[in-house]
């Protein structure tokens, strides 16, 4: 073992060296950098999480817009489809309101116009029997009896009424 | 073929041999002698190993890193600290592969083991660790003719078998030249304290270096040292894990005759594992800076550039499986072997 250079107190020299080394070592190199490595990765791990949780809530405010664009949509729709029957409604009750008192403007122009027309005709006969009469006497010169006249009023009548 | 006799490549390969053979002319180096134990350096009037020298480097060096690298944590890391995010999460995550729950427990341990190797290999290829040190009369049965340059000794590589060792500052009797040729200042030395250096029968002073740094891992008390702690902890975790049931494993009086046998081979191989770890690591390391040597002696440019690139690799490699094995003992000893009769 000489030969070879063992030497018990070079080799505890080499002993205690590496101990100290590794002491050391483990105080300014491992466990910093452990540390560091560990700190890092829980960062990461935060930041994946963050980032999966801010998509989660895009998500979620997109899907809650998209909710209430719809029903605004759809209520709007249903207004308009309210308003829509109302005017179709209100349309036909004018309608048909305007349509009964036209019907019963003309049932009363045209009951007016029967009245009137007969009017007229009861005018006229009298009329013309009187005035007949009146030149019948004229030219016969004498009166003749009353039923008479009215005998002779109504052949002229009807005389004057076949010649027209 | 006429892609072998392009006058680019033609011209490459003398160009390449041109720099090896002039190489081999004008700067020989000198082959250092070769030991395995390690050097005594006199640092402030104390003798000490150049590989515990070494190893205090590789630990400062790491703890420099260390520092800068924790210096001025960021959430989003840049330099330094994201290369020392990088080895450490590479690390941690093969101990988590291996250990599981423990990992916390076991990753300081594996990871000083695999960046204490792999600094003090790697810092055994930069230029001037080997070769800067003290020149020193030889103590051994070869010297180097020494040459002033400026207020240091150089070592050239012109070697001198001495007759005799002699004591340290002794009577040394120059010998005959192994090598002649003036060769140029390879092995830069620190001045000679003292100047009683032998002289060749010329005149000139003979010396060898003693260079203040040498691979820690060439030094079998470090590899040692790594394996002892390192099988220490296997067997304080295991015993932690499994309680006295650990020790069955060793003493197994239940298995009869055979699981006694089996048992005592399993106390044998622990031994052995101490063993192999330290000579596993010794031995490539040690072998990798001869090498190194060898090639930088014998063809002293461009030839060795391709084997440093190898000892790089070794250099890691090693480190890796000293960490990864120790990891691996670990998890293996935390396991109760009973359970699968």
């Amino acid at each position: 073992m000489e030969a070879l250079g063992f030497n018990a107190g070079f080799l505890l020299a080499q002993i205690v060296n590496f101990v100290v080394l590794l002491v050391l070592l483990r105080m300014f190199l491992y466990r910093p950098i452990l540390n560091m490595l560990e700190q890092r990765r829980e960062r990461i791990r935060e930041s994946l999480e963050a980032a999966e949780r801010a998509r989660q809530e895009v998500v979620q405010s997109q899907k809650a817009y998209e909710d209430e664009l719809a029903k605004a949509r759809r209520e709007a729709q249903q207004i308009i489809e309210r308003a829509r029957e109302a005017a179709e409604r209100q349309k036909e009750e004018i309608l048909a309101e305007a349509r009964e008192q036209a019907r019963q403007l003309i049932a009363r122009a045209e009951e007016e116009i029967a009245y009137e027309r007969q009017q007229a005709m009861a005018q006229l006969r009298e009329e013309v029997a009187q005035l007949s009469l009146e030149i019948a006497q004229k030219v016969i010169g004498h009166a003749l009896s009353e039923a008479e006249h009215r005998q002779l009023i109504r052949q002229f009548l009807a005389e004057v009424g076949e010649s027209r | 073929m006429s892609r072998v006799l392009n006058p680019k490549v033609v011209a490459g390969v003398v160009l390449v041999l041109g720099a090896i053979v002039v190489g081999k002319l004008v700067a020989p180096a000198a082959l250092p002698g070769i030991q395995l134990p390690a050097e005594m350096v006199p640092i402030l009037g104390v003798r000490v190993p150049n590989t515990l020298l070494h190893t205090l480097l590789a630990d400062i060096t790491l703890l420099i890193l260390a520092f800068l690298a924790t210096r001025n944590m960021k959430e989003i890391p840049d330099g330094l600290q994201n290369f020392a995010e990088w080895v450490i999460e590479g690390f941690y995550g093969l101990t988590e592969d291996i250990a599981g729950d423990r990992a916390r427990q076991w990753f300081p341990l594996v990871m000083t083991i695999f960046l204490l190797v792999l600094v003090a290999n790697w810092w055994e290829l930069v230029p001037g660790v080997d070769s800067i040190g003290v020149v020193e009369p030889p103590h051994g049965s070869k010297g180097f003719v020494l040459a002033k340059v400026g207020p240091l000794y150089a070592l050239t590589a012109q070697g001198v078998k001495l007759e005799y060792a002699g004591e340290k500052g002794g009577e040394m009797m120059g010998g005959e030249a192994e090598k002649s040729g003036e060769g140029a200042a390879e092995e830069a030395g620190k001045e000679g304290k003292e100047e009683g250096f032998p002289t060749t029968e010329d005149g000139r002073p003979l010396g060898v270096l003693v260079p203040f740094l040498r691979a820690s891992a060439t030094d079998l008390n470090f590899t040692l040292a790594l394996a002892l702690i390192s099988m220490a902890m296997v067997q304080y975790y295991g015993i932690q894990a499994l309680g006295m049931g650990y020790f069955t494993k060793f003493i197994n009086l239940k298995g009869g005759a055979m699981g006694f046998v089996v048992g005592l081979i399993e106390t044998i191989s622990e031994f052995a594992k101490i063993i192999s770890f330290s000579f596993r690591l010794f031995g490539n390391i040690f072998a990798g800076q001869v090498l190194l040597f060898i090639m930088a002696f014998l063809l002293p440019w461009l030839v060795p550039v391709p084997f440093y690139g190898l000892e790089l690799f070794v250099g890691l490699i090693q480190a890796f499986i000293f960490a990864v094995l120790t990891l691996a003992f670990l998890a293996n000893a935390v396991v109760a072997h009973d359970d699968h009769h």
